[in-house]
């Protein structure tokens, strides 16, 4: 059953105002009472953007940050019935709307994409991985950790100050995020982009890393830098170990 | 049984230490389901210790749009997956015209809203086979009332056939907001099917204004309210307190837990002397 309109126009001139802001009289209501679910309802959205935005926050000035959360919610529907994903429908936001600060900082979907990224690595349902810690570091099958993400950006995002990112810094950059399994951090490596092609491989299965050099048609030159990097990697768990 | 609702403020003081003794937690489904890592971990570890009791956030039971049944589904799951002893919800709509707010809005107090809420109740009690325990929230506006709050709830607790969760707080809050008599609204308010009960602080902000922050203590004139709710009630429904900001020493929360449940005990099971 449908409300009949009375109720239901109601209901929506309400919401409408504590999204916008902008009152104009529906019946029965207070309106200096009214002014509290309006900075209620704004306050949550503030938070929440500023707690899961910090470096977007900090990159911007005050006028900008308001404006900024003013326009998201007052212009987009949040589909979310869970505010941790909020993020991601800011930066849905930013580039469906076509953002006006993207001229002054063009990296800003870039910054707003890889905050969203930590936040999902970091809060996401849990990945099941089977493999075994002994092997052989060349030969044997490595097993990446399914709770990773392989990111390429545009802009250096996750190794300079965002204030201090020139349109020159644009260039090719190579991101993986992984979450450590036992503390539940996530942390951030950055990568070659012959290093991205070989975790984007072992993303689709296990591979060892003699296969990789010779999918990627490396040389023994390389080979050195890529077992260090490897043996990292299974120190800080972006590698969980080897195939069963 | 007096429980505290499980916030990742404290999550690591209380899991790690002894102060606090809740006989039960209370979480959002919405803040916990679906998520991995770290706080899947504390989740599991509080599971291991103590019954789970939830309160819903984003079901926005009031509001003219459908129910979302993508979402009831994930909170089915997430019941049955931590063997929650009871799902809450709100009396109010807290998405709009497809728009999550999420605040609690309050629903205009009409009959065609009643019939419209009580019959999204009923669906989603059927999804879910289980009862709704419904809130009555603060509100510090009406929205085009044909009738009074007290009829209002009082008609869709009739037509949902759902369980209240009457929240003590609440209702003190809204009496001084609205200006009745909290005690005549207890009275008069249909608490046959009392699930569950909340007990909160709430914050003064005007002469004639009180916002139900849950960040500070409860305040004498609520315990009041709650024995007297007690009293009525009769039996040992089980009460939560409510802290979500301004987190105090847990050993102050303990100690209103206690205050609440020795309360409770003194209703339930008075001391009787005997007559010489
Ligand atoms: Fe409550």
């Amino acid at each position: 059953m449908q409300l009949l309109n009375s109720t239901q126009q109601n209901q929506s001139a309400f919401a409408n105002y504590c999204r916008t802001g902008k009152y104009s009289p529906i019946k029965g209501v207070i309106e200096k009472r009214a002014e509290h679910y309006r900075s209620l309802v704004y306050n949550i959205i503030d938070d929440t953007m500023q707690s899961a935005l910090p470096l977007t926050f900090n990159l911007l000035t005050i006028e900008e940050w308001d404006r900024f959360v003013n326009d998201f919610f007052c212009q987009h529907n949040c589909r979310t019935a869970q505010l941790w994903r909020l993020p991601l429908e800011v930066h849905e936001f930013v580039i469906s709307s076509n953002y006006y600060l993207q001229k002054k900082y063009p990296f800003f979907a870039e910054l707003l994409w890889f905050e969203w990224l930590e936040v999902e690595l970091f809060m996401m349902d849990d990945k099941p991985a089977s493999f075994s810690l002994s092997g052989h570091i060349l030969n044997n099958p490595l097993v990446i950790n399914p709770e990773f993400h392989l990111q390429y950006f545009s802009y250096p995002i996750h190794t300079k100050v965002a204030n201090d990112i020139k349109k020159e810094d644009k260039n090719h950059h190579f991101l993986a995020l992984h979450r450590e399994p036992e503390s539940g951090k996530v942390l951030f490596t950055q990568l070659s982009p012959l290093l991205a092609r070989m975790l984007e491989i072992l993303g689709e299965g296990p591979r060892s890393i003699n296969e990789l050099l010779t999918i990627t048609e490396k040389n023994k030159k390389t080979k050195e830098g890529v077992i260090c990097f490897f043996e990292n990697a299974i120190q800080s768990k972006l590698i969980l170990g080897y195939k069963n | 049984m007096v429980g505290i609702g499980f916030r990742k403020d404290f999550a690591e003081d209380f899991l790690n230490g002894n102060e606090l003794a809740p006989f039960f937690i209370e979480v959002a489904p919405e803040n916990w389901m679906n998520v991995g890592g770290f706080w899947k971990k504390k989740l599991k570890k509080a599971l291991e210790k103590y019954p789970l009791y939830t309160h819903g956030l984003s079901l926005s039971i009031g509001s003219p749009d459908p129910l979302d049944f993508s979402f009831l589904k994930q909170v089915k799951s997430f019941l049955n997956e931590t063997n929650a002893q009871i799902y809450s919800e709100h009396l109010s709509y807290s998405k709009c015209d497809n728009a999550h707010l999420y605040d609690l809005l309050p629903i205009p107090f009409t009959q065609e809203a009643v019939k419209h809420v009580a019959q999204k109740i009923q669906q989603a009690q059927d999804f879910l086979e289980r009862k709704i325990a419904i809130e009555i929230v603060s509100y510090y506006t009406p929205i085009a009332p044909e009738m009074n709050e007290l009829d209002f709830v009082n008609a869709v607790l009739t037509e949902a056939k759902c369980d209240l969760l009457l929240d003590v707080n609440n209702i003190y809050v809204n009496s001084f907001n609205h200006q009745y008599d909290p005690y005549r609204f207890i009275d008069e308010l249909n608490i046959k099917n009392t699930a569950y009960i909340h007990m909160a602080g709430h914050r003064k902000v005007a002469n004639d204004l009180i916002i139900d922050t849950h960040g500070e203590a409860i305040i004498d004139p609520v315990y009041d309210l709650f024995e007297y709710t007690m009293k009525k009630l009769k039996k040992d429904v089980p009460v939560l307190l409510e802290r979500d900001f301004n987190i105090p020493e847990l050993t102050e929360l303990q100690t209103e837990m206690n205050h609440l449940q020795s309360i409770k005990n003194n209703v339930l099971n008075p001391v009787r002397y005997a007559v010489a």
